[in-house]
């Protein structure tokens, strides 16, 4: 059957003859909702009744099905309640002859529809008006009635001079005719019904159903209500094997009855009574599965039940408008989906199991007699008689599951799927339930991986997974993350693929030991990382493509020691690889400080690996990053050549071949060179921290280790979680107080520009002895330049007088020059100076253009040395740059205000100017 | 206005079983999940898991409305949240936004499901008071003592049906 069910049927009136002028008459009807016009030639044949034997033993009847199939069409397409019989006049004729053509007219078509009682209009069409009086008129309009054998009110006159009130009259006359109709053969069924025993429960469904049908098309509706729900409830009663193909139908009468029901109860307000009785449809039927081979079609059925649900309740109004997150269509769309999914899944099995071979491909569904029945009565007859006689019952059930399993084969699933799922999509997102959004696109993606589209699934997968993750939804987010592993797998993207395998490796998805292991070999074995993720990715484990000159570089991954490859940042609570980083506690010190102090230029650092990881790995090189200004440290095996990084590198010590099985601890103690203290005075007094930033892991499968220079290893940016026990995380550097001082002999400013001013320095030892001792010659007050080799801005703004830079990096920009005796370079090597002694130093400076006073521009003279007990040593001193044009050099003679050699000197040599 | 004269065909199991009970923290993170389903398919459990997360819409509109509508409404019960194929989830918020979801299969009374979540947040407050446990961080409400409550009390709301 059509879906023409679904809708509330209208009465069907038949238009015969004259045919020319029904697309005029059907186009301009008024309210031609109520009444559906249909279009016949005079001698068209109208469906004729069958016949039917009276039953007289209701006990030894058995019905053979509930409803015909095509009886809800019948009476919505072919036919009619009425015929409106129409009749050109013709004016040039007398009335006499006319009015027997029309008797004759009439006649000949009750003669030729004995069998159906049709109600007959006869529509006279004129062209012009009536000469005649009204009072003649009438009388004559009465004897063409009388002789027609029809009653006066089924005459009707159309005058197409005034045509929109003729078809007025008309269309409230076939309506109030079709009424009658109707209310005749209800009441006729109405007859039949009552003869039949309540026992007999498929005919009184029908008859109720039936009874129903017309009293919705005469429009009581309640009754049409009571009728639907009697039938509903004789049906429920009927005893079936719910595992038989009889249920089919059931169900599918179940369907049409129960929409009925639902659509009146929608269009009369009542959206609980609607809701609930679908509960209960739902709930009844659910275990009605029918044959275990044909599950798939119980899983349509359910679907097709939710998905007209949800369409009845978008279209009605009064359901709209209790619309909400708690109750919406979206709910019904998204259970048609679920419903379809299954049905999919379980077609494919049937269909595997049968063997699409053996179906042959023309096998399709007959029409058969009964709504929902799958095998003609014929058939059904041949069958009783086959399995009475010889024993071959089967082949009716055989026929059965090889036609529906035919049908299915045709069916497009998949698109059937992502329709519901949008349709729930939309519903939810109207009602802002964002994560009812993510359960069914999550549906989504899955049905584009199934149908063969991983790119548009991975998409939908990275997107829901943000969620999931943020709320630490971890069995839902693993459920996604293996589905999306899938994807990246058939789209061929490793490297989103190694992402996804780090994040379900993880502690907190709580993967099987299995599960694990078989991920993490996958990993191992799935090659070279060919492709950065799309930008629009989102992933735990973002991984950060290094190719060779992309100028992306990680700080301290020594890139031209590995084969190109991408590095994944792993966060702290992934847990893959444990790795913690500390500096021994000295024995000199109190445990129960914060930090480990460091006074010699080395320190030892402490290493603690731990793998989680479900395969055994070898390290290809473990770097270990710092904060504070030490170099990365590198541990390689020596079969790995060294980049070309500035790193301090360290060959393979203790670390058992750098091999790791999955729970394996091991530790290593390693030295390493500290910087000196800070290196200018605005920070003197502050102790300089260093602490581990991070643990690059660079690792290949074991039994590739020949290999290695060819394979692509996977590298692991790991954070440093804690110190090793006896270890603290931080080491500090404490300031060095210097006993040298530095000097201005001779410094009178301003100087000229073009020319060069002398600035003396003594450096004073003191109580050290200065040796391995640069002068370094630093500018203060410049705008800051950012080098390629610093990017990284400081965390907290300094002050531009705080800003020291080196004259090599600013002199240029500035257009001042230092030369001395070694040349013009930032640095000057001094001689070992002995405690009490001094060296005096003597420097140029010249400036391209002038510079004031206001500027607060300062030179900053800074001496390292180590002294006598080998700590590297600062001092500094600073003092005002200024420089003025030669037609202004008279300041020089007579400045307006001198400037000043300060006194106040600090023992450090820190002037304040 | 005439009755419309229906009588509804009266379903297999009126009543219902708890499929799912999930205790959802302030930031709705789970805190603890449970399925008691037959069904030993993953991807049925993990179809639990989405329902309770979707529900989770739910409780933070009716909090938040219950706020506006009832400034000094003091009940934690916050009812039926949706219907979904055969499951009914309900809802229960307490003061400090823990939320407990429950999921049934079937219909059950609110009386029921009600004091049945009341029992629940006072097991959770017994089980919080722990000084041992650990909400964030550690093992959170996965103690072999309080999944044994749960799944008695789950066990005793099965049998009643």
């Amino acid at each position: 059957m059509a879906d023409n069910w679904l809708h509330p049927p209208v009465p069907l009136v038949a238009l015969v003859g004259m045919s020319e002028i029904h697309t005029a008459i059907i186009g301009n009807m008024p309210k031609i909702k109520r009444l559906r016009l249909i279009s016949h030639q005079l001698y068209d044949e109208l469906p004729k009744p069958k016949q039917k034997t009276e039953i007289k033993d209701w006990d030894a009847h058995v019905p053979s099905g509930i409803l015909k199939s095509n009886w809800v069409e019948k009476h919505m397409t072919q036919l009619p309640a009425v015929v409106c019989l129409l009749h050109e006049w013709d004016e040039n004729k007398d009335w006499h002859s006319q009015t027997v053509s029309v008797a004759s007219a009439v006649n000949n078509f009750r003669a030729r529809n004995s069998l159906r009682n049709f109600e007959v209009i006869i529509l006279i069409v004129r062209h012009r008006n009536a000469v005649e009086d009204e009072r003649e008129l009438e009388e004559k309009h009465r004897q063409m009635c009388k002789d027609a054998g029809i009653p006066s009110r089924n005459f009707m006159l159309l005058t197409t001079t005034d045509l929109k009130a003729s078809l007025k009259r008309l269309e409230e006359c076939l309506h109030a005719a079709a009424t009658r109709k109707y209310r005749e053969m209800y009441k006729r069924v109405k007859k039949l019904k009552d003869r039949v025993p309540r026992g007999i429960k498929r005919v009184q469904v029908r008859y109720h159903f039936k009874m129903g049908f017309y009293a919705e098309l005469y429009s009581d509706q309640y009754l049409a209500l009571s009728h639907y729900s009697s039938a509903y409830n004789y049906l429920g009663q009927i005893r079936i094997d719910r595992g038989s193909e009889d249920v089919i139908e059931l169900k599918v009468v179940a369907q049409v009855i129960v929409f009925k029901i639902i659509y009146l109860l929608l269009h009369m307000n009542k959206v609980v009574d609607a809701l609930t009785q679908f509960r209960h449809h739902i709930n009844f039927y659910r275990h009605h599965r029918g044959l275990p081979s044909l599950l798939f079609h119980h899983h349509a059925w359910m679907s097709r039940q939710y998905r007209t649900f949800g369409e009845f309740w978008e279209e009605a109004p009064s359901a709209q408008r209790q619309s909400s997150k708690t109750q919406n269509s979206g709910y019904f769309y998204q259970a048609a989906a679920e419903h379809a999914i299954i049905r999919k899944n379980s077609a494919l099995t049937a269909l595997e199991a049968t063997g699409m071979g053996k179906l042959r491909p023309s096998t399709s569904m007959p029409k058969t007699e009964y709504l929902g029945q799958l095998l003609t009565l014929a058939e059904r007859t041949y069958g009783a008689h086959a399995s009475a006689g010889s024993g071959t019952g089967h082949l009716h059930h055989h026929v059965v599951v090889q036609r529906v399993l035919a049908l299915e084969a045709k069916q497009d699933h998949s698109e059937g799927v992502l329709v519901l799922l949008t349709r729930a999509y939309e519903n939810f997102k109207r009602q802002r339930c964002s994560r009812m959004i993510l359960h069914v696109a999550s549906h989504m993606a899955k049905e584009y991986l199934s149908s063969g589209n991983p790119n548009m699934a991975n998409k939908f997968f990275d997107r829901i997974a943000r969620t999931y993750r943020k709320e630490k939804w971890n069995v839902v987010l693993r459920d996604i993350l293996t589905k999306a592993l899938q994807c990246a797998r058939a789209l061929n993207r490793s490297s989103n693929a190694a992402s996804y395998t780090l994040e379900l490796l993880s502690a907190q998805m709580s993967s099987s030991p299995s599960e694990r292991k078989r991920l993490g070999k996958d990993l191992l074995e799935a090659g070279a990382i060919n492709q950065p993720p799309p930008p629009e990715a989102n992933m735990l484990v973002r991984p950060l493509l290094n190719s060779k000159g992309s100028g992306i570089a990680v700080a301290g991954l020594d890139l031209e020691a590995l084969p190109e490859t991408a590095v994944f940042i792993v966060p702290a609570e992934s847990d893959i690889f444990i790795c913690k980083g500390g500096f021994p506690n000295r024995p000199d010190q109190d445990e129960k400080e914060a930090c480990v102090t460091v006074t010699d230029s080395k320190a030892i650092v402490k290493l603690q690996i731990t793998s989680k990881f479900p395969v055994e790995v070898a390290f290809a090189k473990i770097v270990v990053v710092f904060e504070g200004g030490v170099l990365p440290l590198s541990i390689l095996p020596q079969s790995l050549q060294a980049g070309a990084n500035p790193e301090f590198k360290q060959e393979i010590l203790r670390f058992q071949d750098l091999w790791f099985k999955e729970g394996e601890t091991e530790s290593v103690e390693l030295e390493i060179p500290m910087p000196p203290p800070e290196d200018c005075k605005l920070k003197e007094g502050r102790a300089k921290n260093v602490e581990i930033s991070h643990i690059l892991l660079a690792f290949f499968p074991p039994e590739s280790d020949e290999k290695s220079e060819v394979q692509t290893p996977i590298v692991l940016k790991c954070p440093c979680a804690s110190a090793p026990p006896g270890c603290k995380s931080t080491a500090v550097i404490p300031p060095v107080k210097s006993n040298a001082t530095i000097h201005f002999v001779n410094y009178q400013p301003p100087g000229i520009v073009g020319e060069r001013i002398p600035l003396n320095l003594r450096i004073d030892a003191g109580k050290d002895t200065l040796k391995d001792a640069k002068l370094k010659l630093q500018i203060a007050g410049a705008p800051q330049v950012v080098s390629s080799a610093s990017p990284v801005a400081p965390t907290t703004p300094l002050s531009p007088r705080n800003i020291i830079q080196r004259l090599d990096n600013v002199g240029p920009m500035l257009g001042i020059t230092a030369t001395h005796s070694e040349g013009s370079s930032s640095e000057i090597k001094l001689p070992e100076v002995k405690a009490g002694d001094s060296h005096n130093v003597t420097i140029w400076l010249s400036a391209r253009d002038a510079i004031t006073q206001a500027k607060g521009l300062e030179i900053v003279t800074c001496v390292q040395y180590t002294n006598q007990d080998d700590r590297v040593v600062l001092c500094d001193s600073r003092a005002n740059i200024w420089f003025v044009r030669a037609l202004t050099a008279a300041v020089r003679i007579f400045p307006i205000a001198t400037p000043k050699i300060p006194k106040n000197l600090a023992p450090g040599g820190s002037p304040r100017v | 206005d005439r009755s419309s004269g229906i009588q509804m065909t009266s379903t297999p199991r009126a009543s219902g079983l708890i499929r799912a009970f999930a205790v959802i923290g302030k930031e709705n993170q789970p805190l603890y999940v449970q399925t008691y389903t037959l069904d030993s398919k993953e991807d049925r459990q993990i179809s639990l898991h989405y329902h309770i997360h979707s529900s989770l819409d739910i409780v933070e509109e009716k909090v938040s409305a219950g706020k506006k509508a009832y400034p000094n409404a003091r009940d934690l019960y916050l009812g039926q949240l949706f219907v979904i194929e055969q499951y009914a989830l309900y809802g229960y918020s307490t003061n400090t936004k823990v939320k407990f979801i429950l999921l049934i299969q079937g219909s059950a009374a609110n009386n029921t499901v009600k004091s049945w979540l009341r029992e629940l947040h006072d097991l959770y407050i017994h089980t919080i008071s722990n000084p041992f446990v650990e909400l964030i961080g550690g093992n959170g409400l996965m103690t072999s003592s309080f999944r044994a409550s749960v799944n008695t009390r789950v066990a005793a709301f099965n049998r009643q049906k």
